[in-house]
């Protein structure tokens, strides 16, 4: 470790180097993981449910609660709730097209019994039933609303430049979920009444006076009875029950191949990342020991063996390597929690630095480290002691 | 029996290619426990080669290499290494000191290797005041003139109380008063201990200084005077 310190300019390159693979290992690590636990959240709550949506032509993608006693009806069926989902900010398009919109959502309590991705309160409480104007926020959108248990928030959020008709409520902040990384983070839950109201000023106004409020759904969740194939019984349900669409569960999961394919990316940056700072290390070590010729015929004419001086290598590459990726964890725990903090407010929070990455980051780095000392080790081995030392 | 025995020893670089080099050729030499010998000759002559091959650093491709009774031909380069950290100290040209390592840590570097380091810091201090260095001990490289930088690679190659110590051109880039000075801490050593002492150099002078003089000419041992029992100092032959 002296040469380090010897080499004080080379050394710092050779860390800066490291740091700044380490550094986009970590941030597109976080970016990953961030996604991933997105992705997973909605195969988890979207395998174990049916989504049904109208397949009548309606105009405003509603659908009518008079389906739910049909579908009901379908043998295999375990149960049928009506889901609301609306956009908690209209009209304001995200910075970055990634990541979960912000939502207004009503799904009803029982729902907690058959969900695959059940929630718990972090503060304060979940909704009552037949109680209006609460809401309960998810971790994220109450961070980025900046409120709290007791706060009042107007809801759809307005946008900049909204129209002149635009109609917002408020509602009184009850509780705030844990986090989940996840969709319910995102979401801003209401009653089921509350959203029924939201979701029909939210139609056409040549649609909206013609309905019923308390008629609308944006959808139906059908949960199975236990060992019920889903796919089949979404075919089922379509066939049954006219002017619906049940969704099968592998095609909506399906959809999310996106994300796939953003994680693919991911692990690619993640290698060019990789190979980056082990091409930096590599290219050092093997100067190092072409320009430390001497030193290593020296040293084996002091009496070192070979791997005497290949195991000082190694330990040298090793501990640049790891100074370089704490330093290059280190920044990038800073910067994604800056980004975080400055995209949150635009619903950019797209960070999720889990102990996982961190314990990536560092064995790769230690790996890094270890393959550069060992290929310079390699060279040390084929050494001429006698060469080197005539160029004294 | 003598310390080193070289029987017919030759070294070829790239045997049996084009461009062969015969750096040295049958040469035959018995060294005697506490001798001080020199090893002259003109630049090509084969001094380095002997010195690395009797350091152990580069294996003969002909003839045989005894050190305390040891065949060396034999030996891996585990073994030979072992030995060479044992037996042997090297005193070699400028440069030779590790730059980033105060004066003291050089002379216990040797120790690094497999070697007991109980009493180290002590010894090493002692070696230094021995060759007049005990005010330099924290000292780099750097600020050592080359005639101190040479004092401490002679307290390096005694470290591990060895029974030989190779010199190559130890005084090749020191001035004349620095080259007695060197020599004469040599000589003390020598004579303090049962060190031999095997020092190659170009200079006919500084080889005259010493019990024995080997001299090499292209490859071959030209001549193998023992010059006197009583020694002298470079200033009084210049």
């Amino acid at each position: 470790m002296r040469g380090v310190v010897e080499r004080k300019l080379r050394s710092a390159l050779t860390i800066g180097g490291v740091a700044a693979g380490i550094l986009a290992l970590t941030l597109s690590g976080a970016m990953a993981e961030h996604f991933g636990a997105q992705f997973d959240g909605g195969v988890r709550y979207y395998r174990a449910a049916i989504q049904v949506a109208d397949d009548a032509g309606s105009p405003a993608a509603v659908v009518s609660m008079t389906k739910i006693d049909q579908i009901q009806r379908v043998p295999g069926v375990a149960i049928a709730l009506p889901s609301i989902q609306l956009l908690a900010r209209p009209g304001s398009t995200s910075a970055v097209p990634l990541g979960l919109p912000d939502t207004i959502a009503y799904a009803d309590p029982r729902e907690t019994r058959y969900s695959g991705l059940p929630t718990k309160v972090a503060q304060g409480r979940q909704l009552q039933a037949n109680r209006q104007g609460e809401v309960v926020l998810g971790a994220d959108l109450a961070q980025e609303l900046g409120a709290k248990v007791g706060d009042t928030l107007d809801l759809p959020v307005k946008p900049r430049g909204a129209n002149p008709d635009f109609v917002n409520h408020p509602f009184k902040v009850v509780g705030v979920l844990r986090r989940t990384n996840t969709l319910p983070d995102a979401t801003a839950s209401v009653g089921l009444l509350d959203a029924q109201m939201l979701l029909q000023e939210s139609l056409p106004a040549s649609f909206r006076d013609r309905v019923d409020p308390s008629s609308l759904a944006s959808g139906i969740t059908v949960y199975g009875k236990p060992g019920v194939d889903l796919d089949a019984l979404a075919d089922k349900i379509t066939a049954t029950v006219p002017g619906i669409a049940a969704i099968r569960p592998t095609d909506y999961v399906r959809g999310f191949d996106q994300s796939g394919r953003f994680s693919a990316a991911t692990i690619a940056i993640e290698a060019l990342a990789l190979l980056f700072g082990a091409l930096v290390i590599g290219a050092a070590m093997q100067l190092a020991v072409v320009e430390r010729a001497v030193e290593i015929g020296v040293k084996m004419a002091l009496g070192a063996r070979a791997w005497h001086v290949a195991a000082e290598y190694v330990v040298e590459a090793t501990g640049i390597a790891l100074i370089g990726g704490v330093l290059g964890i280190a920044i990038g725990l800073g910067l994604a929690q800056l980004l975080d903090l400055a995209g949150r407010s635009i619903g950019m929070d797209i960070f999720l630095v889990t102990f996982r990455v961190l314990r990536i980051a560092l064995a790769l780095t230690v790996l890094v480290g270890l393959a550069a000392g060992t290929a310079a080790a390699l060279r040390v081995f084929r050494a001429d002691p006698d060469a080197a030392l005539r160029m004294v | 029996m003598a310390a080193i025995e070289l029987s017919e020893l030759g070294v070829t670089f790239r045997p049996g290619q084009p461009g062969a080099v015969r750096a040295l050729r049958a040469v035959t030499l018995s060294i005697q426990a506490g001798e001080f010998v020199s090893v002259v000759g003109r630049s090509g002559s084969g001094k380095t080669t002997l010195l690395h091959c009797l350091g152990l650093l580069l294996r003969p491709t002909a003839g045989k290499l005894v050190i305390d009774g040891v065949d060396t031909a034999s030996q891996t380069d585990g073994q030979r290494a072992e030995l060479r950290g044992r037996r042997i100290g090297f005193v070699l040209q400028d440069r030779n000191l590790l730059p980033g390592l105060t004066a003291l840590e050089n002379v216990l570097l040797p120790l690094r290797y497999g070697w007991p380091r109980r009493g180290a810091r002590t010894r090493a201090r002692e070696l230094l005041a021995q060759v007049g260095m005990a005010d330099h001990a924290d000292d780099r490289p750097g600020q050592l003139t080359p005639g101190q930088a040479q004092r401490v690679a002679i307290a390096r190659a005694l470290i591990k109380s060895p029974s030989l110590v190779l010199a190559d051109e130890p005084t090749g880039e020191v001035d004349d008063e620095t080259a007695d000075d060197l020599l004469q801490l040599m000589q003390q050593v020598n004579r303090t201990s049962d060190v031999s002492f095997v020092v190659a150099t170009h200079d006919p002078e500084v080889g005259s200084c010493m019990d024995r003089m080997v001299r090499l000419t292209e490859g071959t041992v030209a001549a193998d005077d023992r010059l006197r029992t009583e020694r002298i100092r470079l200033s009084s032959i210049r």
